[in-house]
């Protein structure tokens, strides 16, 4: 009962919420009129139409590619594999420094094992650290399975040619960091979309600041118009466009 | 017969069982509407853990906590999924004796951080026909597991120096089945999940850790192996991410 509630709560209150901005779209769409104060001549036809349309509602949204070639995976991954290299030879410096070597390096490939880490590096900083692959293979228009799947395949390049120079592979760590990373990463991704399809500074900020990727150019994501007001002289209505994938799109295209 | 092999005929049994029946189902025209659909998957779910630690010298001791179940996996033909997956739980102890290397207390007081790793088979309950509330799962699983343990109280301060950066480490050999039932209550809203299952898990090694600046140091350590055993028991509620 008490959801039922709170759901009409919620619904009545997107429903004030609209009705407001129709009304103020509305009030706030001011008749153009000329010089002389004509309301109809060619001059506010003009202004009219180059106008800027107010009040649009946009939504900010991933754009996934279906058809991504093996050979910008390939690259994709790569990317990911120089930065994993140059990411741990800095943060982890004196480990190498004091624990590395060429011979752990081969060794320690073929011995994964449990690791005796705290819940610190195995759940918070392995989590973090795989919501930004996810973030970042969804930055390159992949869907959700094959962000996780690449983040999976990132994982294991980590753990297995890089981590190896110091330590043995982790098994928490295997799965840890491309599966809670990325469920993280769908709540972050979410979040930050929500967050920079408002019309607010500070919104916008906090949701680049959780997916850092959407600012880069290479990422696909983009603005679409979701609604807007309609005004004009004969009609004052609010416009709502949506879209929606069809499960067998595939199916159907082949057909 | 050693115990694989009975695994082995029981999983090639359950393969075959539930591909004949997904040949039935396919027909059927609700199947479109249930769990089901060939693909990559991704659940999660979080619950009630209890659980029973078995050793020599405890008989029965029985804990609580929380759990975070997620699970990564395949499914194929309509019928059976491979999945990888994990159940992370956190659990309070209290007045448990507690048996590690030469240690023995008898009233510790532990927070404890279990995780089991694993890989499975998660097949379609055969005979039963899926509807929308109806969509009963098997799972099958083998896997590796540890248990960190903080010790917050003991009886016995001689025996372990109290440290919030000492920890003990048990590792081992796990083996669960699961039982889930999946609801769909239409296309757009997704498909959530209630699940039981039970772990045991077989303490094999034993470290005695603390942090160290670069990685942790190991005091002390036993990999004699030993006969304690830990059955869990998780009851999940999630949804299907994908």
């Amino acid at each position: 009962m008490n959801l039922f509630l709170k759901s009409i709560t919620i619904i009545t209150i997107l429903c004030l919420l609209l009705i407001a901005d129709i009304t103020f779209a509305a009030e706030n769409q001011q008749i153009p009129e000329d010089r002389q104060g004509n309301k109809n001549s060619e001059e506010v036809k003009k202004k009219e139409k180059n106008d800027t349309p107010q009040g649009l509602k946009t939504r900010f949204v991933q754009i996934t590619r279906e058809n991504i070639s093996i050979k910008e995976r390939l690259l994709t991954v790569g990317l990911v594999y120089v930065f994993q290299w140059g990411f741990y030879g800095a943060s982890q410096y004196n480990n190498i420094k004091k624990n590395g070597s060429f011979k752990n390096w081969y060794n320690n490939i073929i011995h994964p094992h449990l690791d005796l880490d705290d819940f610190d590096y195995n759940l918070i900083y392995h989590t973090i650290a795989g919501n930004y692959y996810y973030l970042f293979y969804r930055s390159r228009g992949y869907s959700i399975a094959a962000s996780i799947l690449w983040s999976f395949v990132s994982v294991v390049l980590f753990e297995f040619t890089i981590e190896t120079l110091t330590e043995k592979p982790s098994i928490q760590d295997l799965y840890q960091t491309p599966i809670l990373g990325s469920l993280l990463g769908i709540g972050f991704e979410f979040l930050s979309r929500l967050l920079i399809s408002i019309d607010n500074v500070v919104a916008k900020i906090f949701g680049y600041i959780l997916n850092p990727f959407a600012l880069f150019n290479f990422s696909y994501y983009e603005y679409r118009i979701e609604s807007g007001p309609v005004v004009n002289k004969h009609f004052s209505g609010y416009k709502i466009s949506f879209r929606f994938d069809l499960p067998y799109k595939k199916n159907m295209v082949s057909q | 017969m050693n115990i694989r092999y009975t695994q082995i005929i029981i999983i090639f049994f359950l393969l075959l069982s539930t591909r004949i029946h997904a040949e039935d189902i396919s027909l059927s025209k609700n199947s479109m509407r249930t769990l089901g659909e060939d693909g990559w998957y991704l659940l999660t779910g979080a619950g009630y853990s209890m659980g029973f630690y078995l050793s020599k010298t405890a008989s029965k001791k029985s804990f609580r906590g929380g759990n975070l179940a997620t699970a990564f996996g395949y499914f194929a033909w309509n019928a059976v999924a491979f999945e990888i997956g994990s159940y992370l739980s956190v659990n309070y102890y209290d007045g448990v004796p507690i048996q590690a290397f030469n240690w023995y207390d008898n009233d510790a007081r532990i927070f404890s951080w279990d995780s089991a790793f694993y890989i499975g088979i998660r097949a379609r309950i055969p005979v039963l026909q899926p509807q929308d509330y109806v969509n009963p799962f098997i799972k099958i699983f083998y896997g590796r597991g540890m248990g960190v343990y903080y010790f917050t109280k003991l009886s016995k301060l001689n025996r372990i120096y109290l440290s919030t950066k000492r920890r003990l480490h048990i590792k081992g050999p796990l083996f669960g089945i699961s039982v889930s039932n999946f609801f769909k209550l239409n296309r757009i809203a997704p498909q959530w999940f209630i699940e039981i299952t039970v772990v045991t898990q077989i303490y094999w090694e034993q470290y005695y850790v603390q942090a160290g600046a670069l990685l942790p140091i190991v005091l002390l350590k036993d990999s004699a192996g030993s006969s304690d055993h830990l059955i869990q028991l998780h009851i999940t509620l999630g949804l299907k991410v994908f």
